[in-house]
């Protein structure tokens, strides 16, 4: 393959995202919104407005609505509500080596966990090439073996050393939920500075950084699956396998799946495009996914109201019905 | 005027449709051509190709978002008339340093021209494109789709330029892992 190629397949991505793109950053040029985009021309307008209402403004809720906001545009007055209950401020950090790592705050739906985690390297480092070798979540002592990924957002501040990074997970386990009660601990360990090559490089701090995280209570999860539907998967070769679609579960954050195959020689199957279409015909699109044999699941990019989702668009022609309440 | 009704003064071949199309599209396709041929001339007779291509695919195409429709032309004009242009030599212009960014997605043992099936790669790409958190995938999409300059994304963006090139790095990186994932590398 030539970058030629690359860069004429780029060429070829849909059409609306291209438009998207062009319109995005225009309308960003002119409306930097929410707390985190105040300039300092203004900010000190605002002193005695902020003084007056700061956990409204900074709030882990607000900061969430801001992320998601950038990652999906405009929030529905449902998708506002549901931020407003599940995202819980954190607000502790650790200095080592001179790197601050700050876990701000954290929002769950019970399945998935989003963990807000600011980081600041000294003067003259790029914080958004910092990276920690590996992430641990352990409940009640426990270590979980979870999947991670990281998501960057504009933290606003035009700054180069500080960098804000959302940490993503999805539960597999069915019996275990991120909600309030026992004890939730975060380890990161090993802060290193990616090479220019995008490879990790050596250590620039050492060591791990504990963090104790709170959930609220794990929200509703709605199954969408009444009898077996079938699809053409792929496997993880990229041979098609007939398949059928044994259970789908929406949450807030989630969505999750179970399928059956009957081929040898394959273990598990690709993942399938899913998109939540809304009532209102949007449509919330899945960030990464996880999986192991027999099951995938997918963080959402926005939340979702339930009682607004309209169907599920499975594998790109397979509608799943949400399920009347 | 509305696209809809642009596109059906297309399909009544009516050349009104050729001007309608400029009034409302002229800048948005030269800003395109612009990125890419670094030239003025060349970008007006892109932007001119890319009206007469229009006209030539509408009927029998309906296109959904006329926009795209129009800047997809002008990037397909513009870039074959670069290659025509640069066939001898290299250098100079945003296509030059994209092109030099996205060879960090491909390993220097694989750049070689290996038959690849384009359809399937336009799909891994565009699948991994549309997995990306919004901003990203303006960013990613301002910047290799459009070739806008990085300072132009930054000022967009309200980003520092050094912001805008190592969320770039990060992309690409993903980017080379998915294409190995995926097996086309």
């Amino acid at each position: 393959m030539t970058n030629l190629e690359l860069w004429e397949a780029i060429g070829e991505i849909d059409a609306e995202a291209v438009l998207d793109a062009r319109k995005g950053s225009m309308e960003r040029k002119t409306t930097l919104r929410g707390p985190k985009f105040i300039s300092a021309l203004v900010a000190a307008v605002l002193v005695v407005a902020m003084a007056v209402s700061t956990v409204a403004y900074y709030g882990a809720g607000d900061r969430f609505k801001a992320v998601f906001d950038q990652w999906g545009g405009d929030l529905s007055e449902g998708q506002n509500a549901f931020i407003e209950s599940a995202a819980v401020d954190v607000g502790e950090s650790v200095t080592k080596g001179g790197y601050t790592t700050t876990v701000a705050s954290v929002i769950s739906d019970g399945q998935t966990a989003m963990i807000e985690v600011s980081l600041a390297a000294p003067e003259g480092q790029f914080a958004l090439r910092l990276s920690f070798q590996e992430f641990v979540l352990s409940h009640n002592g426990e270590e979980l073996n979870l999947g991670w990924s990281v998501g960057v957002v504009d933290d606003g501040d035009g700054k180069d050393h500080t960098a804000t990074i959302i940490l993503t997970t999805v539960l597999e386990r069915s019996e275990l939920f991120f909600a309030g009660d026992g004890k939730w601990t975060l380890c990161l360990s090993n802060l290193r500075m990616e090479t220019e090559e995008g490879y990790l490089g050596d250590p620039v701090v050492e060591g791990d950084w504990y963090f104790d995280l709170t959930f609220s209570q794990a929200a509703d999860t709605v199954e969408l699956i009444t009898k077996p539907v079938a699809f053409e998967g792929r496997s993880d070769k990229g041979v098609p396998v007939s398949a059928r679609l044994t259970s789908m579960t929406l949450s807030a954050l989630t969505v999750k799946y179970t399928y059956e195959f009957d081929a040898e020689d394959v273990q598990i199957l690709g993942f399938e495009d899913v998109l939540v279409v809304m009532k209102d015909g949007s449509v919330v699109h899945c960030g990464s996914g996880w999986g192991s044999p027999g099951n995938a699941r997918y963080e959402l990019l926005q939340p979702i109201d339930l009682s607004e989702v309209d169907y599920v668009l499975f594998s790109e022609n397979i509608v799943i019905p949400m399920v009347s309440e | 005027m509305e696209d809809e009704k642009i596109i059906e003064l297309y399909w009544q071949r009516s050349e009104d449709a050729i001007c309608e199309t400029a009034a409302k599209y002229g800048n948005y396709c030269f800003s395109i051509a612009w990125n890419i041929l670094s030239d003025e001339e060349d970008a007006r007779e892109s932007v001119n190709d890319t009206y007469m291509g229009a006209w030539n695919a509408i009927p029998p195409h309906r296109p959904a978002v006329l926009a795209s429709f129009l800047g997809k032309i002008t990037r397909r004009v513009a870039i074959n008339r670069w290659q025509e242009k640069h066939a001898a030599k290299r250098g100079g212009g945003e296509v030059t340093l994209a092109l030099e960014e996205l060879t960090e997605c491909i390993p220097s043992d694989q750049r070689v021209e290996a038959q690849i099936e384009s359809v399937q790669l336009t799909q891994t790409v565009n699948a991994f494109v549309m997995a990306l958190p919004l901003t990203e995938r303006r960013v990613f999409l301002c910047r290799y789709w459009y070739l806008d300059p990085i300072r132009d994304i930054a000022e967009r963006y309200g980003f520092s330029e050094s912001k805008v090139k190592s969320m770039l790095h990060r992309i690409r990186h993903r980017l080379l892992m998915h294409l190995k994932k995926e097996g086309f590398l």
